[in-house]
């Protein structure tokens, strides 16, 4: 084991046997395989030309090889020999060395390339790709794992460890990757190490993905911007849509001329702002209230008679009289494809970008997106607990026919998925089956990027999403069991197993329970209850037991606040969710709530007590709300902290 | 942006040229220059032409994927809606509809008058929205030609005026008709023309020469004069000492207070035109022609400057408080730099100076008949003045005050308009080569 810089690394034995049994598979006789000793004699080499983003892959390879094995490989400009090199990046002595044949042909900015052989390693691709491939490499030859911002999973490389003789590429599926947790986000660094490649455009500067780091990827996420129309309403309301037979101000009226022409026409006049490759966002508002006007009604025919049968099936949460002339995204994908023909002429370079999201998720039946637009498909409406293309799921078969559809209806599909639920940040989200799954969904349907949008920091198992879940964007294909085994036994160590018993029960009981719930509901929606809260808090007091260390005891207590989340959950439905349903429903509390015997109160208000100090411990989220609503239930003090400055 | 709307009652038929379309339904800025001079120069018919496409209703459609270049578009924006057209009219009926016109061009920042005849029962409004020439909404973009009123079955002629945005390059009106049923008939956009405010010239100075200039329009007082000379034999006035000026009548003086949009609100800001022809002799200071009140008030002020670098420029000034917060435009140039006007040859020069009246950083000045305006330098320290420029003080010609040394040498003539057009609605511009006749500017006779 080996520490680097200001990283904390563990160290425990049964890992490195774990770990260096998995990446060793490859050694099957000397003759296949590289000595470990032979490299720790070599060079690394990144040519006098070498980018930042080059220079940086080098020295990430310098340090955490150096953290191996104990030996500084020195970084040259230009390679002292034919042999004896690794190469990071492309290079001149690549180029003339004896695997020039590496570099006769280009690389995507995302592409990694690592060959190894007996007398040289190349470890090269596009810009960040090398930066990539040089991550991809410690990881799968020298066991090296990227498991939080801290903590960096380093083994002891030993003498008898071996390199299989390889020439391996890859390419992402996802061009674009942004996890939005603040786990990865807070660093950068991190984050990259993770192959996110994307970064909030709003967030604060030093969490941007600088050109060092391998910059950022262009033509990413976007948000609701009223398809960039600048007009007042109060100047034209006939350039928003008519609903119930009144202008309204919720959406645009997009077959309108003068709302084509000005929004082409600013954009066209602001083009030279977008850089290479950029994508210009034009996006509904968020509500559900689309255009009826009888210009738009005869574009969401797209060419057929009026009366003719409309769309079948379910909507997706749309109102029905939405879709009475055919799905209102065909005339989102004709508005789109006006200003993207406009702008190809001049910037074919630049992407325009539209979401399918509400109403509009229905795809057209035969409209076509232009070459140069891109649609960003959001899974809001989904079942979480089951994934795409579980026959279960009645809502996600149907969202997976919509998926088809856009992919036959457009060549470039972002995906903006969610890993979180926005009501309940403590509460398990059962979705560890089923997320998986799903990328591979989008994989198969061109989905090109992916936004996924998590929770705020130390909330839920916040650390293992960030680890499971950019694993599994760089790499859809990768096993997701092992994922999980992998990061809770390095970051647990003996307590990994009651966990990984925790995450199995919760994912059973809400499979069980048929749910078809999205994102945004209650723990009973997804099947989730106080008894399995109870079992829960019992492999916990397990996973302190096992916990070998204060660390990992500090560890395991920040994720049992799921378990005492979900223990308390009938205080939490009578306070919270109550509350909320007899508002939704315009019923009495009383209808809502359920019945919770006095002899349990006592029991509830300690667990709330626990929890409620825990989450503050661990910085699981300021919910101040909800423990007022709770502690008020309970008839507990709302003792508030002493003001310092007193 | 608002305007000024005056409603008539009883109809009236405004006899205005047609339409002014190419076939191909668009219109041409030169086909529209050149009918509007021919209609301005030629016929001597000082009523400018009607811009507004088609104003007999004879293409009338709800809007498509494309509005009608040539016609008029309707648009529901609150249902039940219904448009129809029977003999030059159009009958709306709403709920809330708008009618609106094909697109005409339009000068910028330049004064148009709106008229419509209109009967019905409805709620009734006029509005007129600009354009820029790239297509997008100018900066002030809604011109509400007064609020909507409630029509009855009389026929009224709605008139108005409005000023174009100084990025304006087109326009449509919009009829807008609200709960009831309205008929529309006639509509007219028409460059507004010039009012001549002063008109002085040294050929014809009046009976006193010695101690006034009559104004020769008959609409102000003679001017007093104040250590200025009378020269018969170039036809001017000299101005070679300090403090010489000629000053204006108390009585006349509000009808040169020039109030800009800074104050009086987009749009409604008042441009003017000076047009000078005077000779520089020597160094002269700014305020050849100004209207300032006390030093803490607010005017306006053109230089006609030689300054001691030996550059010579047009300036011009605006102010609510005399700080720096104030509207300065050197034409070509301003102190310090570098540029010269090419008047101190000491010859008369002919000056068409044009104040839009927007309180920006903006104005034209033609030189010597030419209908291309000097380059303008705008000062570019400090904000806009935001007040009133109105003030107590009368108007004067030659220098700011009594003791100042202002402008050095000799004026032929000077005319005041208000407005953004002159004589027969010709522009600044179109004026500047008029009125310079190539060299030779007509001068008044005495009687």
């Amino acid at each position: 084991m080996a520490q680097t810089g200001n990283m904390k690394l563990i160290s425990h034995l049964t890992v490195v046997v774990f770990v260096l049994s998995s990446m060793a598979r490859a050694d099957h006789g000397a003759e296949k395989s590289l000595p470990i000793d032979v490299v720790r004699k070599w060079e690394i080499v990144t040519g006098d030309k070498a980018e930042a983003c080059q220079k940086y892959a080098a020295e990430e390879f310098q340090r955490f090889f150096q953290a191996a094995t104990k030996v500084k490989l020195p970084i040259q400009q230009s390679a002292s020999g034919k042999t004896g090199n690794i190469f990071i990046g492309p290079s001149d002595g690549l180029k003339t060395g004896l695997l020039g044949r590496v570099m006769q042909r280009k690389y995507d900015q995302e592409e990694l390339r690592i060959v190894v052989t007996k007398d040289n390693v190349a470890i090269l691709g596009g810009p960040r790709g090398t930066l990539y491939g040089v991550y991809t490499f410690l990881e799968d030859y020298l066991g090296v794992r990227f498991l939080t911002a801290e903590v960096t999973h380093v083994p002891n490389v030993v003498g008898e460890h071996t390199i299989p003789l390889i020439d391996r590429s890859y390419k992402p599926p996802f061009a674009y990757r942004f996890y939005l947790k603040s786990e990865v986000m807070k660093d950068p660094v991190f984050a990259v190490r993770r192959r996110q490649n994307a970064a909030s455009q709003h967030g604060p500067k030093e969490q941007r993905i600088s050109r060092q780091l391998g910059g950022e990827a262009t033509g990413g996420v976007f948000l609701h911007n009223n398809f960039h129309l600048s007009a007042s309403f109060q100047d034209h309301p006939e350039y928003f849509s008519l609903r119930d037979g009144k202008r309204t101000i919720h959406q645009p009226c997009l077959t309108h001329p003068e709302v084509r022409r000005i929004v082409t026409g600013q954009i066209l006049r602001n083009l030279d702002n977008y850089q290479l490759g950029a994508t210009i966002p034009l996006a509904q508002n968020d509500n559900g209230n689309p255009c009826l006007c009888p210009r738009c009604s005869a574009v969401q025919r797209e060419g057929d008679a009026p009366g003719a049968p409309g769309i079948s099936g379910d909507t997706m949460g749309g109102a029905p009289v939405n879709f009475r002339n055919g799905p209102p995204s065909a005339v989102v994908i004709d508005f789109v494809n006006h200003v993207a023909e406009a702008v190809g002429r001049k910037r074919p370079d630049l992407w325009i970008g539209t979401e399918a999201y509400a109403y509009s998720v229905v795809p057209p039946r035969k409209t076509k997106a232009r070459p140069n637009v891109k649609v960003q498909v959001a899974t809001y409406h989904c079942s979480v607990v089951y994934s795409l293309e579980d026959s279960r799921s009645r809502i996600n078969r149907e969202f997976t026919r919509h998926l088809v559809g856009w992919r036959n209806a457009c060549d470039h599909l972002l995906i903006w998925t969610y890993d979180m639920n926005p009501r309940d940040y403590w509460l398990p989200f059962p979705n560890m089956r089923s997320q998986p799954a799903n990328l591979q969904t989008f994989v198969k349907n061109k989905g090109r990027g992916i936004f996924m949008q998590g929770t705020g920091e130390n909330t839920e198992f916040s650390d293992l999403r960030a680890y499971m879940m950019t694993a599994l964007i760089w790499d859809p294909s990768r096993d997701a069991d092992e994922l999980i085994n992998e990061f809770l036994t390095l970051y647990y160590g003996l307590a990994a197993k009651p966990i990984r018993e925790w995450i199995d029960l919760v994912h059973q009981q809400a499979e069980a329970s048929g749910s078809e719930s999205n994102i945004n509901a209650p723990a009973r929606s997804y099947g989730l209850d106080a008894a399995l809260g109870q079992r829960g808090l019992k492999l916990f007091e397990k996973a302190m037991r096992l916990a070998e260390n204060d660390t990992v005891r500090q560890r395991v207590e920040k994720i049992s606040v799921t378990a005492l989340r979900l223990a308390l959950e009938p205080v939490w439905w009578n306070s919270i969710e109550a509350p909320r349903m007899a508002r939704a429903f315009k019923t009495t509390l009383e209808k809502q709530r359920v019945l919770i015997a006095d002899k349990d109160l006592p029991r509830f208000r300690n667990l709330a007590r626990q929890l409620f100090t825990l989450a503050r411990k661990h910085r699981a989220g300021q919910r101040q709300s909800a423990r007022k609503a709770v502690f008020s239930y309970l008839d507990l003090p709302l003792e508030t902290r002493k003001d310092s400055t007193k | 942006m608002t305007s000024r709307l005056k409603t008539a009652p009883g109809h009236r038929n405004p006899s205005l040229p047609g339409k002014m379309a190419t076939t191909d339904g668009c219109f041409s800025w030169l086909t529209l220059r050149v009918a509007f001079v021919s209609s301005c120069l030629f016929c001597g018919n000082a009523v400018a032409a009607n811009l507004v496409p088609d104003p007999g209703f004879a293409s009338v459609s709800e809007l498509g994927a494309k509005a009608d270049s040539n016609g008029w578009n309707w648009q529901r924006i609150e249902e039940p809606c219904e448009v129809r057209v029977d003999q030059k009219t159009a009958a709306l009926t709403g709920g809330k509809v708008f009618l609106h016109s094909a697109s005409f061009p339009v000068d910028a920042s330049t004064v148009y008058e709106l008229q419509v005849d209109v009967s019905g029962d409805a709620t009734f409004s006029l509005e007129i929205l600009w354009w820029r020439a790239d297509g997008l909404p100018t900066q002030s973009h809604r011109s509400i030609l007064g609020k909507p009123n409630r029509l009855n079955e009389v026929t009224r002629t709605i008139r108005a005026s409005t000023r174009s945005p100084a990025d304006g390059a087109t326009a449509y009106i919009r009829c807008v008709v609200e709960e009831g049923r309205a008929v529309v008939k006639s509509p007219v956009v028409r460059v507004a023309g010039g009012a001549l405010l002063l008109k002085l010239d040294a050929a014809a100075p009046g009976p006193q020469p010695t101690a006034r200039w009559r104004d020769l329009t008959g609409r102000n007082q003679d001017l007093k004069l104040q250590s200025v000379r009378h020269s018969a034999e170039t036809s001017s006035f000299v101005f070679d000492e300090p403090g010489a000026s000629c000053i204006g009548h108390p009585r006349d003086a509000a009808g040169f207070d020039f109030e800009t949009d800074q104050s009086a609100g987009p749009g409604q800001g008042s441009p003017f035109t000076i047009v000078l022809y005077a000779k520089l002799i020597g160094r002269s200071g700014t305020g050849i022609i100004n209207k300032f009140g006390k030093s803490t008030k607010g005017g306006w002020s053109i230089g006609l400057e030689w300054d001691e670098f030996g550059l010579d420029r047009i300036s011009t000034l605006q102010t609510s408080n005399k700080k720096q917060n104030r509207t300065i435009n050197g034409f070509p140039g301003l102190a310090g730099q570098d540029v010269k006007l090419g008047a101190t040859d000491r010859k008369f020069h002919m000056y068409v100076i044009h104040v839009t009246g927007s309180g920006a950083r903006d104005g034209t000045v033609y030189f010597d008949g030419s209908d291309k305006t000097l380059s303008i330098s705008p000062w570019p320290f400090g904000s806009l003045t935001s007040g009133s420029v109105r003030n107590q003080g009368p108007l004067r010609i030659g220098s700011l005050n009594r003791s100042e040394r202002g402008f050095r040498g000799e004026i032929g003539f000077v005319e005041i308009w208000s407005g953004t057009r002159l004589r027969d609605g010709m522009t600044p511009a179109a004026y500047s080569r008029y009125r310079f006749n190539r060299g030779k500017p007509a001068r008044a006779r005495s009687k």
